[in-house]
């Protein structure tokens, strides 16, 4: 009779511990959201959230778009721009003042290869519009007159350009600092992880509904979009953002002349490097960085990653691929390309 | 024990065990391949490719019929096979085979994105 009592209890037992794994092992919910926004297609996942989140999520996405584009009237990098060697100071709110003072800090710390004022040169080659063009030298050597960081003066609260012509163009560390600000929104919202993919720039938070590591790949530049030539494996949430001359270019007699501008020149900076991929905690700095890397080739920017502590960084050049020491075992190659060994 | 309380009891075994392996079996079924066109950010055609039988053609035009892109799906692939965009860096994108690949024409709007069960949760580039 006991040893009934207790198969009847072993078994009403082992029931409801089958219902309570399945409740807790139970899918979260996926919700993603498409849009476009910054001038680029951003992928949004999240789990544990709502729509409602996603919708919250675009119009913050529409607000610092509507801050930070150069082109949107009333926005502060238009109005900056136009009030140009009027002597008259711009307010700032205190994320306006936050941007630009981290764009001063990255453009001061690349020695220039970052450069939030090169909206001269950019607008004169006029890539990603409908009308690129190859500037005459004549144009480019008052562009580049013109171009600068040091450039833009600011005071507590605000800021602005000397001499008229002068502009920003904030367009290589604004979604940066929106993947960073749409992270803090969703943890705010309590959303337990996600995935936020601005353009191509991705940046990971919380935990995946598994708990298992973030896997992002690396996308190929010799391949269409979607195809990754190898996958980073990350236990930790990170942002990791890819420059590279694949996407935005134009091609004239023959010549391609891709976005990343060397801010000497006012040319494409000249180099052999297809792309650089940038991880780091804040997607703010991976942005800026990704520029300045390309800027700065793979030597000199092999060295400046190393030397900075949460930062690292993968090169591509023709077949091969370099890491930075940080990325070892994090990394696989799926692609038809070498690890440089060094 | 009384045989009604056996059969009782082992019933109700049977049932945990049936349910559970239904929802075992129900996590690991892979959802199909499924093909996604996108305008202006919301979903307007939604094919599974993996049960398609027959090609399938979409002519998409905006409103004032300026711009135009044509997509083919077939079974197991989907294309951007023709636009009238500048850079048509759309069509070049080619045939779509896996989850997670895209064809994306900026100047018109218009997306055309692969979904299923990828391995990866995001793709920098």
């Amino acid at each position: 009779m006991k040893n009934k009592k207790l198969l009847t209890g072993a078994l009403i037992g082992l029931l409801l511990l089958a219902g309570l794994v399945m409740w807790y092992r139970r899918p979260v919910t996926v919700e993603t959201r498409q849009l476009y926004g910054m001038g680029t297609v951003i992928h949004l996942t999240v789990y544990g959230g709502t729509q409602e989140d996603l919708d919250g999520a675009a119009q913050l996405i529409g607000r610092i778009e509507s801050d930070f584009s150069t082109v949107i009237e009333g926005s502060l990098v238009y109005r900056l721009n136009a009030a140009a060697g009027s002597g008259s100071w711009t307010a700032l709110t205190p994320q306006e003042e936050k941007v630009l003072t981290e764009a001063l800090l990255w453009a001061k710390w690349t020695d220039g290869a970052f450069d939030p004022a090169l909206g001269p040169v950019v607008q004169l080659w006029g890539i990603g519009t409908d009308r690129p063009r190859v500037p005459s030298e004549k144009e480019l050597s008052a562009a580049v007159g013109l171009s600068g960081w040091r450039r833009l003066q600011m005071e507590p609260g605000k800021a602005r350009l000397s001499r008229v012509g002068e502009a920003l163009e904030l367009g290589g560390i604004v979604k940066g600092y929106a993947a960073d600000e749409l992270r803090r929104f969703f943890e705010e919202k309590g959303i337990s992880g996600g995935v936020i993919d601005l353009g191509g720039n991705v940046l990971t938070f919380g935990k995946k509904p598994d708990g298992s590591a973030w896997r992002i790949g690396v996308q190929d530049p010799g391949l269409g979009r979607g195809k990754p030539l190898g996958v980073l494996t990350l236990n930790r949430n990170v942002s990791v953002v890819t420059s590279g001359v694949y996407e935005r270019f134009f091609t004239e007699n023959g010549v391609t002349y891709h976005h990343i501008f060397d801010p000497a020149t006012g040319y494409p900076v000249a180099t052999d490097l297809s792309s650089v991929t940038v991880l780091s905690d804040r997607s703010i700095d991976g942005d800026a960085l990704s520029t300045a890397l390309f800027v700065l080739g793979q030597e000199r920017a092999m060295k400046l990653v190393e030397s900075l502590p949460g930062v690292d960084a993968l090169f591509v050049r023709g077949k091969q691929v370099a890491l930075s020491s940080g990325l070892a075992g994090l990394f696989k190659l799926t692609g038809d390309y070498t690890i440089e060994t060094r | 024990m009384k045989r009604g309380d056996q059969l009782i009891l082992g019933g109700t075994f049977c049932v945990a065990l049936l349910c559970a392996a239904l929802w075992l079996w129900n996590r690991n079924a892979a959802p199909a391949l499924v093909a996604e066109i996108s305008s202006d950010g919301v979903v307007i055609e939604t094919v599974d490719l993996a049960t398609l039988k027959e090609p399938v053609t979409f002519r998409i035009e905006s409103h004032d019929g300026q711009d135009v892109n044509v997509i083919r799906m077939e079974p197991g692939r989907a294309a951007i096979v023709e636009a009238n965009c500048p850079d048509e860096l759309c069509v070049r994108s080619g045939w779509l085979t896996r989850a997670g690949q895209s064809a994306v024409c900026l100047p018109h709007r218009l997306a055309l994105y692969l979904k299923g069960e990828s391995d990866l949760d995001g793709l920098s580039h």
